[in-house]
This record gives C-alpha cells, structure tokens and sequence, in this order.
C-alpha cells in the first residue's frame, strides 16, 4: 500500500490525505487490487471531469462521499482485467443486466442482443491504439452502477433504433412511433412572428422543470406516473403543476402579444390558428434533429 | 388535461439542444441523487433533448411489485370510485350529523318527559360516585339490569320510585338511535376499509347497546341557547360511553351486592375498573381513528421540502410541521407508521398517523449516515431501507431501533 503524500491531481490539492484515506477504506478498492494512490488517481480524474478548477476542498470531499465509491472501484477493477473483480460484476449485474434490457425493449430476443451487446463493450472486445477499451472505465459513480447499465443500455437501444430508422418499413415506423417522441407538423409561415418570439419568451420565463414537464407530456406522450418517477415526486404534483403550467403558459402568451402591439382578437386569433388543424405526421413524428452519436461525446461514454 | 397550444409544442422543440449529459449524469438523475443546481442543469437539457428524455425515462427504476402494492394501497387521483365524490362524500357525513343529531333532540324529549315525573334522579358519573354515597338509598334510580338484582336483596327496603320498565325502556329507544346513528355515519361518509367499517360498526353497536342498558340520564340543564345545548348534549353522549364501560364494570366487579346501604359503597369500590375500561375505550378509539387516518390520507414532500398530507385523494394538501429547519426528501407509510426524512440525514416516524414524531437516531458502530436522505421504503412496520445521497444504504429490521449500514 502506497502513501499519499505525493499526489499531485486535484484530488491530492484538495482532500487531505487522511480523508483521502477514508474514502479509499470505504471503497474497499484493496479487495479488488487497488493501492490507495491508484484509487486517489482515479478520483482525481473523476474530479477533475466534473468539479470547477476553483471548488473548494470541502465541496470536493463532499464530491467524493457522496460517490458510490465501492461501486466504482469494482468496475474500474474490471476494466483493469481483474478476475476476482469480474466474478463480483457477473454475480451482481448479470441478471440485472438483462431484465433491464427486457424492460427497455419488451422483448426477450432483443433484450438479450441489446445486453450481449452491451456486455461486448464492457468486457472490452474493441481496441484502441492496441490496447483493449472497456466501457465500464467511463464509469464514474455519481449514480449506482446498476443505474449507469441501463443508463448505457438505453442509449445504446435508442441509438440503435435511430440508426435503423431509414432502413424500416411505413408500417414499422407507425407501429415504432408510438414509444417515441412525438412531433407535430411544423407551424405554417404565415403566422405573424410576433407569435413565436411571444412563445420564446414565455417558455423562457419557466422554469427548466416546468418545461420539462410540458415536454415529457405534450411532446413526448407520457403519463403522469412517468413523469412523476423521473421527477421523484408524487403523481399529483406532477399533475397540479401541469395544469398549472399549461393555463399559466396560454395567459402569459396572450400578455405578451398584446405587449407586442396585437389587439385582444388578433392576439386571440393567432393563439388558436395554430391549434385548430393538429395533424399527425408520422414520418415528422420519428424525426430528430440531432445525430445519434450525440449520445457519446469523445473519448467519454 | 387542457391541451397546449400548437406553437408551445413547436418552440419547446425547436430550443437550442447543447451539449448532452452522460449515463454517469442521467443515471444519477434517474436516481435523484444530483444536487439542485446540477439537477437544474440536466432538466434544463432535458427539456430540450427528446433523446435524453428518452433515456432518462428509460433509465428510471423499474416499478416494482412492492411499489405498485404501496400504491395500489393509496386511493389514485384519477381512478376515484364514483362514491368518493366529494359531494356524496360530504353529504353522508352531513346526513350523518343529522341523523346524530335528531337522535340527541329525541332523547331530550324524552329525558324531559321523564324529569317531570321524577325529580331527583341520581347521575353516574364516575367523578360523582363517591359524593353519591351519602345519598339515601330510595332515591338512588337504578339502570335496569341492576334494579334486578338488587330487587330481590332489597326486599327490606323501599321500593323503587319508579317501575323497572318505565326507566329502561325509554333509555333503551334513545339509546339505539344514537348508536345506529353513529355507526352508520361513519361507515358511509369516510373514505375507511372495509375492517375498519366493521371495527367502527362493532363499536357503534357496542355503544348503542349499552347505552340501552345505560342507567337514567341527569337532569335537564337550565334553559340554554339551541346550539350550547346540542353541544352540551354531545359531551353527554360521550359520558354515556363511558359509563357503558361503568355498567359492564359493575356487573363484572359485583357479583352480589348485599344491602342498599352498601350499594353505593359496591360503585365507589368499582372505580378503578371504570377508569380502566372508560381508558381501554378511549385507547381504542384512538387506535381506531389512526386507522382511519392512516388508510384515508396520503403523504408527500412539496418542492419547498416540507412534509404534506392530504385526506382527498391528491386534490389538496396540507404541511405537516414536523422538525426545524428541515429540508425532507422522502416519506413512507406503513400503515399508520410514517416515516419522513431529509436534509442531514435526519428521520423521523410516527407511529400513529403523524399524531406524534419522534426523530429517529441512526448509527451502527459508532457511524452515522451522511448527506440528505433521498429515499424511504418500508415494507413492513418492522422492516425498511434509507437510502442517502451519498450513496449509503441503510437497513432496520426492528421499526428503525437498531440500524445496519450497507
């Protein structure tokens, strides 16, 4: 076991070596074949990804407690190739794995290509500049390694539905269109600008969970429920903020119009052109603006 | 829900994306486990990005069996039963007030009628009991069942001002229509389970019954206004519960009572029982009303991280106060045991429907939990877990006496 007394990371400069020390015990990272200044490096780089160059030292412990240090040292023990460490992977998240992967794909054919293929990754089957890349080395702990897998699961499904989406048939895509988010035929031209920069101007003034919410419901379809379990509040806040939201937003607009010089008929009139011909464009509907690889930004996840 | 105007739709999508978080990020999101600046950031993208919505909600804890039976357990918003209505939910317990309420009229009436006839009548009150004792016997008027009993061992004394049957029979008519009102008030204007239905009308029986056998009511106060006298006479009905528990009591703790000069003696004797019974009623009915209260309320953490509960199914809500200057995350129910817990690792239950909190001191080996708890279950009364941000699980299988860090 190596000391800490020449750290040079962030890590070393913020957290004295004794707490340095506590973190790594709780980690138990010696059972999986770390030494205190490997573990300290490994934080260093998770501090350094995350926190400001100026956080003071007791935000950046505060960091570090606060990840799933035990978690982390596993799957960085794994993708350093350590066989006690895999047996523990295996035994835990083996069977997590998988019925994830069902519950994000609903079917057991796909769900388990979806978790053999994620398992590839893990393991480490590509290889850059000559040595083996696992993926569980982009781990970092600010969540549960189990909430990280499907994390990776997820965007694994949805990147690969995006890039098999030209190659699908009419019917595949109606059928598929329903789980994904919806989107609606694009506002006609001809209405007066100064509706949409009212619009802007509204949306801006919400807060980011308000928007969220009007986004998961209106856009996205989903319920209450779903809303509520990403949010981690209960059915019935979600549901009283959104009625809420959703007469606040038509209110405000309106105010905004009249601020922009339109009288209360035209304002009126522009409000509800828009929401007389709401038509469903399928192919619209499976649009999205942004590529898939978006997902993974280089050289992390 | 109302539905948006078409250009919210349109410009809530076409918002500028940014730069995307990763599953490191989404999953401690999906986990509420960021801070609230960071959690600020991600719901901003969020609320930009189909895709990572997409994944977020993909990424969120499957529900499980466990969850959706605690849910199941608390009534939905949205799938109230027609009987729940507000409307027919408050017309009952008027209905019910009223039917109380008539019932307390018909029995002054009666009571009125019968204090004419006789002018001194002696109370039971068990307060009273022993200033009673200096009373001479032949003004003392019995309750039925002790008038039979004491009829034959009286024979040398004289008899009683009244016929057995004038006083029972009176009592008894007032007596079943104030417990058939109770009972079916409160089985059909609460939102209760069905045993809770059964203890309530158990107990209404009970109270009814004995209120038929209950002994002669005091005296008419003097003249008051309509609204102190019903309230007057509410207080009454509960006293008469009470002496339910004093009559059982009586007959229990006097097998025979030997003269009439030592009848009042066999009363003050049987005090304590009457205390006893009278507080074993009364616990009842609290335990009774924590049910209640348990099965007809939902709980939740408003955004300001106070704790709130609502007896109408999500329509309103009310703050609980419960601590200083706590920020709560989390709450759970069990029954009538709830627990709530928040910034500084701080817990606190109660095991009676939020009547009473105590906080919850969690160690094991001399360590404590640190950061904000995030998360409660609790599958039994007994067994639970604590999740905290930092991360740190923590497990009780005594009802949160000893804890085990994991």
């Amino acid at each position: 076991m190596s000391g800490t007394a020449q750290m040079p990371g962030p890590v070393a400069r913020r957290i004295r070596a004794g707490e340095i020390a506590e973190l790594y015990q709780r980690s138990r990272a010696a059972d999986v074949g770390f030494s205190e200044q490997e573990f300290a490096r490994i934080l260093d780089e998770i501090v350094a990804k995350y926190l400001p160059a100026g956080t003071r030292e007791g935000d950046a412990l505060e960091f570090c407690r606060g990840l799933r240090l035990e978690e982390l040292a596993l799957a960085r023990a794994c993708a350093a190739g350590h066989e006690h460490a895999w047996e523990i992977f295996l035994t835990r998240h083996r069977e997590k794995l998988y019925d994830a992967a069902r519950s994000i794909t609903r079917e057991d054919v796909s769900a388990r290509e979806l978790a053999d293929s994620l398992y590839a990754d893990l393991y480490g089957t590509e290889t850059r500049d000559g040595r083996r890349t696992c993926k569980l080395t982009y781990y970092t702990g600010r969540g549960s390694l189990e909430g990280w897998l499907r994390a990776t699961l997820a965007q694994e499904y949805v990147n690969r539905y995006r890039r098999r989406r030209r190659e699908v048939s009419l019917e595949e895509k109606t059928e598929a269109g329903a789980q994904f988010a919806a989107a609606d035929p694009p506002v006609q031209p001809a209405l007066d600008p100064r509706l949409a920069q009212a619009t802007d101007a509204v949306l801006a003034a919400l807060t980011a969970e308000e928007r969220f919410i009007l986004a998961s419901y209106h856009l996205d379809g989903r319920t209450l429920a779903e809303i509520a379990r990403s949010l981690g509040v209960h059915e019935s806040t979600v549901s009283r903020k959104l009625e809420k939201v959703v007469g606040a937003v038509r209110t405000r607009i309106m105010d905004e119009l009249l601020r922009r010089g339109l009288s209360h008929r035209q304002a009126e009139e522009a409000l509800e052109a828009d929401v007389r011909d709401v038509r469903v464009n399928v192919s619209a509907r499976l649009s999205q603006k942004d590529s898939a690889s978006a997902f993974y930004r280089k050289g992390s996840d | 829900m109302a539905e948006v105007p078409r250009i919210v739709r349109e410009r809530l999508r076409s918002q500028a994306v940014g730069e995307h978080p990763d599953a490191n990020v989404l999953s401690a999101f999906a986990e509420h486990v960021l801070k609230e600046q960071e959690r600020e950031q991600v719901l901003d993208h969020l609320s930009r990005c189909a895709d990572c919505r997409q994944i977020a909600a993909l990424t969120a804890p499957e529900v499980t069996e466990e969850r959706l039976a605690a849910a199941a357990r608390a009534p939905a918003v949205a799938k109230q039963s027609w009987w729940r209505s507000p409307i027919l939910h408050w017309g009952a317990l008027t209905a019910a007030a009223l039917v109380v309420l008539i019932a307390v009229g018909a029995r002054m009436r009666l009571r009125e009628g019968r204090s004419a006839s006789a002018p001194a009548i002696a109370t039971y009150s068990s307060n009273e009991v022993a200033q009673k004792s200096t009373i001479p016997a032949p003004e003392v008027s019995l309750p039925p069942v002790e008038q039979k009993q004491s009829s034959k061992k009286l024979a040398s004394g004289p008899p009683p001002r009244e016929p057995a049957g004038s006083t029972g029979k009176p009592g008894g008519v007032a007596g079943g229509i104030v417990g058939g009102g109770v009972a079916g008030g409160v089985g059909r204007g609460e939102t209760v389970g069905e045993s809770v239905r059964k203890d309530e009308a158990a107990f209404g029986t009970a109270a009814g019954a004995g209120v038929r056998n209950a002994p002669p009511p005091p005296p008419p106060p003097a003249p008051v206004a309509p609204q102190m006298k019903m309230q007057a006479k509410a207080a009454e009905l509960d006293s008469l519960r009470l002496n339910t528990g004093i009559e059982k009591s009586r007959q229990k703790a006097t097998p025979a009572p030997p003269a009439a000069a030592s009848e009042t003696v066999e009363v003050t004797s049987a005090a304590p029982g009457v205390k006893s019974e009278a507080a074993a009623l009364s616990q009842r009915r609290d335990a009774m009303l924590a049910k209640r209260a348990s099965l007809s309320s939902r709980w939740s953490v408003s955004d300001s991280g106070a704790l709130q509960r609502s007896f109408d199914g999500g329509r309103s809500w009310k703050e609980v106060a419960v601590g200083d200057g706590i920020t709560f995350r989390a709450v759970a129910t069990v029954g009538s045991d709830v627990w709530a817990g928040g910034s500084g690792a701080t817990l606190y239950h109660s095991a009676d429907s939020a009547e009473h909190w105590s906080r919850v001191s969690m160690q094991a080996n001399g360590r404590t939990p640190s950061g904000d708890i995030v998360r409660i279950e609790f599958s039994s009364a007994q067994d639970g877990a604590v999740t905290t941000s930092t991360g740190e699980t923590w497990t009780t299988s005594d009802g949160g006496a000893t804890w085990r860090c994991q």
